[in-house]
């Protein structure tokens, strides 16, 4: 059987029990790291490399939707997920609107949909990289393209596709420089 | 009103009957103090006619038992007799007394005294019933108080059993993946008994026995009976409290767009424990019902009173229906539930009464009468109103119309 790599997944709550639970359920699918706090959270993601992070929203000092909004600034790779009660519903679906958490699970949660969630998750967390790994390699070979155009004959009169090369030129360089989108 | 005279002089007496039949009271006369106190006893007199001196009990010993009473509606007195010296009316007031007629009396001075008294009298009245309303509206409140903190207090709690319900159920499904897949691991190692047992026939044979002491083929047989068991249970406690908090949807001040079929449903659910309780056959038929911009807990406590109202109307084994469909009646779309019960109905010269504040028929002191009064504002806030149909003895339907918006509100997200 092929070795896969498994995928690491964060767990936040400040409820020890719970923390315990969750690594029972899911240690066999995934790399499983956990924290009682966001400060710890943010610890965590410094030292690991983290698909998915799932967090509770009723922590003190910080709640999940705040750690989830440092997270997609620091590290918007990770795919972020929040576990509510109800009392804290609105600010949980507001920020699921605004694009900022990929999706919430209530508490009490079912285990099998649970591992769904994790499942397409982490498939998300797969997509999101493998987008920003094409979009690496086709800049790299845009970079690439740069001193060829450079290296195209310029003269006056020169055929059209000499014209064309020079436009091509200018827009390669702004693209590359970020200029553009 | 109800008169009682005290006179032993037969012809004043008579006199004094005659006058105040008269002027439209019902007399009762007593020819002692000591009859007059028994006749006092057993009726409710407003208004007290008594000589002084009379035998048995005199005038003033009357007045004193009457003051004495320790409860009772205001009695009015007034004290009719010959003595006439300053010192005697001092005497008469201190007993209680409220006023001083002196014999012989004049007709239109005894009859403007004692119309002073009924105004005395009308005052009181009022009073007493303005006391008995505040009273009311202040256990009321303290009620509402209550049903308030406690439903923060079930709702707080609901969150502090929602981490616990979390991870057992979370710990049980992780039982029942791992526990089976130990057991395999077991399963091999049986697998090796035969060739065990010739190398060590003692360990075997102890294994044997363990496994007939523990009745191993029960406990492999009762385990995935054990875990599907306690996670069905768990669930359970999970509905509960989803019910709890629906209801009463605390989380939302503000008009918000509802499922009122939902609604009612876990009305139901949250009076589950009384329809039991009465054997009450529970009869629903659900239309499929468009949002409803509305306060959801505040319709859910209108539910919670109609449906209560009907389980105590009814006796044990009867049928109760919940209906809803959509609506056309009111100038605007909008929605009817209607609830049926078979009980004993409500009697004809109770109908206009009984959505008025206080208005009860149940004994004293239980229910305060507010219960459909509160419901009629909430229907009414809503742009809806509340009908009810009934006949003694065959049962009572009550019927809510809702329009899909209140006049003039939009949804406050």
């Amino acid at each position: 059987m092929t070795e896969t790599i498994r995928h690491s997944i964060l767990l936040v709550d400040d409820e020890p029990e719970i923390l315990f639970s969750l690594r029972g359920l899911l240690r066999k699918e995934f790399e499983v790291h956990t924290a009682q706090s966001g400060a710890e959270a943010m610890n965590i993601l410094k030292q690991q490399p983290i698909n998915v992070i799932m967090t509770d929203q009723r922590m003190p000092e910080m709640s999940g939707v705040q750690l989830l909004h440092q997270v997609e600034g620091e590290y918007p790779q990770a795919i972020r997920i929040v576990f509510t009660g109800y009392a804290d519903i609105k600010a949980v679906i507001d920020a699921v609107n605004q694009g900022h958490i990929y999706r919430y699970i209530t508490k009490p949660w079912d285990p099998d949909e649970l591992l769904s969630v994790l499942r397409q998750a982490c498939a998300a967390h797969d997509r999101l990289a493998g987008h920003q790994r094409l979009l690496a390699e086709l800049r790299g070979y845009l970079g690439d393209c740069v001193p060829l155009l450079k290296g195209l004959p310029q003269q006056e009169g020169a055929s059209p596709l000499a014209a064309r090369g020079g436009e091509l030129l200018t827009r390669l360089e702004r693209v590359l420089s970020g200029q553009d989108t | 009103m109800k008169v009682l005279i005290a006179e032993d002089e037969p012809v004043s007496r008579h006199l004094l009957l005659n006058y105040l039949r008269q002027w439209g009271h019902q007399v009762v006369a007593a020819p002692d103090g000591a009859a007059a106190w028994r006749l006092f006893e057993d009726g409710e007199f407003p208004l007290v006619l008594s000589d002084w001196v009379m035998p048995e009990m005199d005038g003033l010993e009357l007045i004193r038992q009457i003051r004495g009473r320790p409860t009772g509606a205001y009695v009015y007195i007034i004290l009719l007799t010959a003595k006439a010296q300053k010192q005697d009316v001092i005497e008469g007031l201190e007993a209680g007394a409220n006023d001083f007629v002196t014999k012989p009396f004049d007709r239109g001075e005894l009859r403007v005294r004692v119309r002073a008294g009924e105004r005395i009298i009308e005052l009181e009245q009022a009073l007493a019933a303005q006391n008995r309303a505040l009273r009311e509206t202040q256990a009321a409140l303290v009620q509402t108080e209550k049903l308030a903190s406690l439903g923060q207090l079930a709702a707080g709690m609901a969150h502090e059993i929602n981490n616990p319900i979390a991870y057992v159920a979370n710990n049980l499904a992780v039982l029942r993946r791992d526990v089976p897949a130990a057991l395999q691991v077991f399963d091999k190692y049986r697998e090796g008994r035969e060739p065990l047992r010739t190398v060590a026939p003692d360990l075997v044979a102890e294994a044997e026995r363990m496994e007939k002491d523990i009745d191993l083929a029960y406990i492999r047989d009762s385990l995935p009976r054990l875990f599907e068991r306690s996670l069905d249970g768990l669930k359970r406690v999970r509905d509960i409290i989803k019910n709890l908090r629906d209801f009463a949807r605390l989380d939302e001040a503000n008009f918000k767009e509802a499922d009122l079929n939902a609604s009612l449903q876990s009305t139901l659910e949250i009076v589950g424990h009384e329809i039991k309780k009465n054997a009450i056959q529970m009869r629903t038929d659900f239309a499929l019902l468009p949002p409803v911009l509305c306060h959801p807990g505040k319709i859910n406590q209108v539910f919670l009173n109609i449906l209560m109202n009907a389980i105590q109307a009814s006796p044990s084994g009867a049928v109760i229906e919940a209906r809803t469909r959509v609506d056309e009646t009111l100038s605007t779309f909008g929605v009817a539930i209607e609830f049926q019960d078979n009980g004993c109905g409500i009697k004809p010269e109770h109908l206009p009464h009984l959505f008025d504040p206080f208005f009860t028929t149940k004994p004293v002191g239980q229910g305060t009468g507010l219960g459909l009064s509160v419901s009629y504002g909430i229907i009414r806030d809503h742009g809806g109103i509340i009908e009810v149909e009934s006949a003694v003895g065959r049962g009572t339907l009550f019927r809510i119309r809702l329009p899909l918006r209140p006049p003039g509100e939009t949804a406050t997200e």
